[in-house]
């Protein structure tokens, strides 16, 4: 369970979010380019700061302007895959998936971290991959590696950033049911946000950014103006 | 018979094989003290360039703040200042009058200029540049999406730079290491002007060739250069091929 209700002044607009993900749930955010959904999920995240608001997740408070509560990224306990899915580029596939649970909040033990290693390997069938760089894999690859490498330490909420964007059509549609695949295995709330249709129809509930209340947009923004991502 | 014929020989060998005691010396006084000075002074000044030179590239690479350029035009001038400038630069800081000078005085009741110390500050602050410029690109050229990924993944800020930030700009700092390696060793005019050319003290290769050749010594000259050669050398060619066995999976070629 996710609660978001914040406020963000971005240089061209302020972004207004007010949503809740539940349990088992996928949510998507979508909307034109510049419209701030990536902002939102780094706000969700703690890339970023809200100037107003509140976040919840099953009732841990993450941020809150008014209790000025605002945890780092490294204690929010949320998966980010990122639009390029950022692997980092001087370790291999297995050093990538196991860095959650080296480092950090969700440090385990050795033997603990090898059952986990190769249930994800497993899982995302990249087993054969474990020793690559990510500059030898292909975007297909390097989405399931972002995947397991984000799911590793068992975050409470899964953030995705057009997750798909990066791939070519015959993969995305693949990748697509994948992704339903592992959301059903997991169990946890994801937040995805994107403007491709295909990405839209994952979402058990869907938020359009829209400039007033109540009406969509599609023309780019302006100075002063507000965008908002709520379900009312 | 067969023994007188051998014996001129024999005594050439002999003398080639055998220095004595006082050519011994004489070859420690003029090739292996400024060598092994030399390589103790470039060292240590690239090693305090390095710590330096990393630690204001990041912070300048990551914050901006009022003054910023000014200070490192200032930080970056060495590069193209004329080496009697800085030399003359250190000496009214660490000079007997100079406030660094003056402090080291009366508290450790010790000169900095003309002991191998002042050409270990010279020769980082002529080796800096190098290592802050190259380091500072590397830390631009570091995609922020994978330190923000580490974030996520529950790194802390000194985590994410030493796992991620720093591996990851180290290819770029790697060469601005040879070269302000390769600078504090050739390091002449600075050092020349606040350490002094005192043999078996201050007096590093540089000095030893200009002074030799200076003295009509050629061969001295020579042996010294051919020392300086063969070992950076086989220094640069040594990083190059480690540093490109560690960058491979920058070079990998891209599939999709």
């Amino acid at each position: 369970m996710l609660q978001a209700s914040f406020q963000k002044k971005l240089p061209e607009f302020t972004l207004k979010a007010d949503f809740s993900v539940a349990e088992k749930e996928i949510l998507v955010l979508a909307g034109p380019s510049g419209s701030g959904k990536t902002t939102i999920l780094e706000c969700l995240a703690g890339l970023q700061k809200p100037e107003a608001g509140l976040i919840k997740t099953n009732g841990k408070v993450l941020f809150s302007a008014a209790k000025k509560i605002n945890l780092p990224p490294w204690q929010r306990q949320m998966g980010y895959i990122f639009q390029d899915y950022a692997l980092f580029q001087h370790l291999t596939v297995k050093e990538n998936i196991l860095y959650g649970l080296i480092h950090g909040a969700n440090s385990q033990k050795k033997a603990e971290r090898k059952a986990k290693l190769a249930e994800l390997l497993a899982l995302f069938e990249i087993t054969h991959l474990q020793e690559s760089y990510p500059a030898q894999l292909s975007g297909g690859e390097r989405q399931r590696v972002a995947l397991a490498r984000a799911l590793v330490t068992e975050p409470a909420i899964l953030l995705l950033d057009e997750p798909l964007s990066a791939l070519d059509r015959e993969l995305r549609v693949k990748l697509r049911t994948e992704v339903k695949k592992f959301h059903t295995i997991r169990q946890i709330p994801f937040v995805l946000v994107t403007h491709y249709r295909c990405e839209i129809e994952l979402g058990d509930k869907v938020i359009y950014a829209r400039k007033c209340r109540g009406v969509k947009f599609n023309a780019p923004t302006g100075l002063n103006e507000e965008i908002y991502f709520t379900e009312k | 018979m067969k023994n007188t014929a051998l014996r001129p020989l024999v005594c050439r060998g002999v003398k080639f094989n055998a220095p004595t005691r006082s050519e011994l010396h004489k070859m420690e006084n003029d090739f292996l003290t400024p060598l092994f000075l030399s390589l103790r002074v470039a060292v240590l000044a690239t090693a305090l360039a390095f710590i330096f030179g990393i630690m204001l590239a990041w912070l300048f690479s990551r914050k901006s703040f009022w003054g910023k350029e000014i200070i490192e035009t200032v930080l970056i001038i060495p590069l193209v200042l004329p080496p009697t400038v800085i030399g003359f630069g250190l000496l009214l800081i660490i000079g007997k009058h100079g406030p660094l000078g003056i402090f080291s005085e009366v508290l450790f009741q010790r000169q900095i200029i003309f002991t191998w110390g002042a050409a270990v500050i010279a020769a980082a602050v002529v080796a800096f540049p190098l290592v802050y410029q190259n380091a500072k690109a590397a830390f631009e050229s570091v995609d922020a999406n994978q330190e923000r990924a580490a974030r996520t993944l529950g790194a802390k800020e000194t985590e994410v730079f030493f796992t991620i930030t720093f591996p990851l700009a180290w290819p770029g700092m790697a060469a601005g290491l040879i070269l302000a390696f390769a600078r504090a060793l050739g390091e002449f005019g600075a050092t020349l002007m606040v350490a002094g050319n005192i043999p078996g003290k201050t007096q590093t290769i540089p000095m030893a060739i200009y002074f030799a050749v200076e003295a009509g010594d050629n061969k001295t000259a020579l042996l010294l250069t051919l020392i300086v050669l063969i070992f950076s050398f086989s220094l640069i060619l040594g990083l190059n091929q480690w540093s490109k066995r560690k960058v491979k999976y920058f070079a990998a070629k891209e599939r999709n």
